[in-house]
């Protein structure tokens, strides 16, 4: 009985390395950046090469397996599935662990910005530096991911000349939709009446619901000179789904947001298509990614980018810069 | 008689390959031995499943490479249920039958083999929807079978049975158009739960 025990064991635990190496290499080649573990797509070289090593490790061992007297196939085999199924675990919970810390090194320095309160809603306004007055720019972040980190785009938009005001849907956690747009008017307006800024160059920036919200403020308000939708949700059919949305977010933030995406009342309304037209002769634009929706947007510039991903488009740099790069065109 | 003439010829077909084994020096024996064993080969064609499944392409080249993942251990748990049957049968038709130690190389009931047959079976399905995959699962079972005759724990007929019935159920399995909701269905699950 103990022969067959360390016979299992020692096979069960050639198979977990194996398993978890060849799960790291599977996560690089495929971009999975959530089922990356124990390198990140950061360190993607690194990282075939660690899984390489535990590959090898495995192959070394099974060559000194055959000293030891083997259980039954049947035994085997229901020791690989569980071993296998157990990397798949340690790889989900070790990138989850990876990113959050990732996440919380990375997270923009609040100092750079000016807190503002618009009644109940809170914001953070960064202004460019130099002389104004500045194009400005209201950011909508989702809002049923109003955690997200939208530094980079921020940063981007910033450094390109433009003030920035970042909504915080936190502090309006439970809004519907028309209190939400009456927080954006009065955001905008805001914007609009602040020094430094040129109140004919005020924009609009939303990010997945965040879009439509945009989309359909811009619509109503003829102050809004120019919006752009970075990969919107515009139908209630659900955007994402699958081993795809790993490629930025760990399994776990990627649950936490398709939770928060079925329950919200947000989605029940979407009617950002019939808004479109009406933004014209102003300027519109979607960006769209892997999951986009622009067959259905009619009237609206389509900026295509095979990079971003609608869970978290605005960490993407190619959307970031491009979003820049428009609001420069049409704000400048 | 007729039976016996049979077994003779199973048991005796390609008996040379095991004699002439025994006169290889004994690294190569060492490394048929790693080769023939139930670790190294059987978890190389379980972690090839894994890399199938997370195999990069759009979203339907996925899916479908993920259906076939599935549709092959489905074959591979129905090769080897076949495989215990047929032996089950080889051992309650000649349970009674006392001619095997008048036959050469005679080493107990013959029986199909189950490397064989869940090897093939896998390789068989998997060929169907990629040559390439398919044949690296064949060449695979093939590095794992046949040093299992080489070292005795077999008959070589014993592969030909079990390759014949792995193939031929894998194939089978490949075809079935009635298993495609049932892998979709399991596919789409798994893609809510962010694994597939």
């Amino acid at each position: 009985m103990p022969d067959v025990i360390l016979s299992i064991s020692s096979y069960a635990a050639l198979t977990f390395v194996a398993a978890v190496g060849i799960l790291q290499i599977c996560a690089l080649r495929a971009g999975l950046d959530g089922l990356a573990w124990p390198i990140g797509l950061r360190y993607k070289y690194i990282g075939y090469f660690v899984g390489t090593l535990l590959v090898g490790a495995f192959l070394g061992g099974m060559f000194l397996m055959p000293l030891i007297e083997p259980p039954s196939p049947l035994l085997v085999a229901a020791s690989t599935i569980i071993v296998i199924m157990l990397a798949l675990l340690l790889a989900i919970l070790g990138a989850a662990l990876r990113l959050g810390w990732k996440r919380r090194r990375q997270r923009f320095p609040p100092s750079m910005g000016k807190a503002v309160e618009l009644g109940p809603l809170r914001a953070v306004l960064y202004q460019p530096d130099g002389e104004g007055p500045h194009p400005g720019i209201c950011l909508l972040p989702d809002p049923t991911t109003p955690y997200d980190d939208l530094s980079a785009l921020v940063r981007s938009l910033v450094w390109g000349g433009i003030a920035v005001l970042l909504f915080d849907w936190r502090s309006v956690e439970e809004a519907d939709r028309l209190t939400l747009q009456g927080l954006m008017a009065v955001g905008i307006s805001y914007l609009a009446r602040w020094p430094e800024i040129d109140e004919k160059r005020v924009g609009l920036v939303g990010v997945g619901l965040g879009g439509d919200l945009a989309l359909r403020t811009a619509a109503m308000d003829p102050g809004v000179a120019a919006v752009l939708a970075i990969e919107p949700v515009l139908s209630p059919r659900r955007p994402w789904s699958g081993l795809e949305t790993l490629s930025t977010l760990s399994w776990f933030e990627a649950r936490r947001r398709t939770r928060r995406w079925k329950q919200s009342p947000l989605v029940g309304g979407l009617d950002a298509l019939a808004a479109v037209p009406c933004i014209a002769p102003r300027q519109a634009a979607v960006i769209v990614g892997c999951a986009g929706e622009s067959e259905v947007v009619d009237k609206a510039d389509i900026i295509r980018t095979d990079v971003t991903c609608s869970l978290t488009p605005a960490a993407h740099t190619e959307a970031v810069e491009l979003a820049t790069k428009w609001f420069k065109e049409h704000l400048a | 008689m007729i039976l016996e003439g049979v077994v003779r010829f199973y048991v005796t077909a390609f008996c040379f390959l095991e004699i002439s084994c025994q006169a290889l020096p004994e690294p190569v024996t060492l490394v048929l031995e790693f080769l023939a064993g139930p670790y190294a080969i059987p978890t190389a064609l379980a972690l090839s499943l894994v890399v199938y499944w997370f195999k990069m392409g759009t979203t339907a080249d996925r899916a479908a490479s993920q259906r076939t993942v599935l549709r092959g251990l489905l074959a591979v748990i129905f090769a080897w249920a076949l495989a215990a049957l047929v032996g089950l049968a080889w051992r309650q038709g000649m349970g009674e039958m006392q001619f095997g130690d008048r036959i050469e190389c005679w080493r107990g009931l013959p029986s199909a083999c189950p490397a064989a047959a869940v090897g093939f079976a896998l390789g068989a399905t998997l060929w169907r929807h990629d040559w390439r995959r398919g044949l690296v699962a064949c060449l695979l079972t093939g590095m794992w079978v046949v040093p299992q005759t080489l070292c005795g724990a077999g008959y070589p007929m014993d592969i030909v049975v079990g390759t014949l019935l792995g193939t031929s159920l894998g194939w089978l399995l490949g075809v079935m158009r009635l298993l495609d909701r049932l892998l979709g269905a399991l596919v789409r699950l798994a893609r809510r739960l962010m694994l597939a």
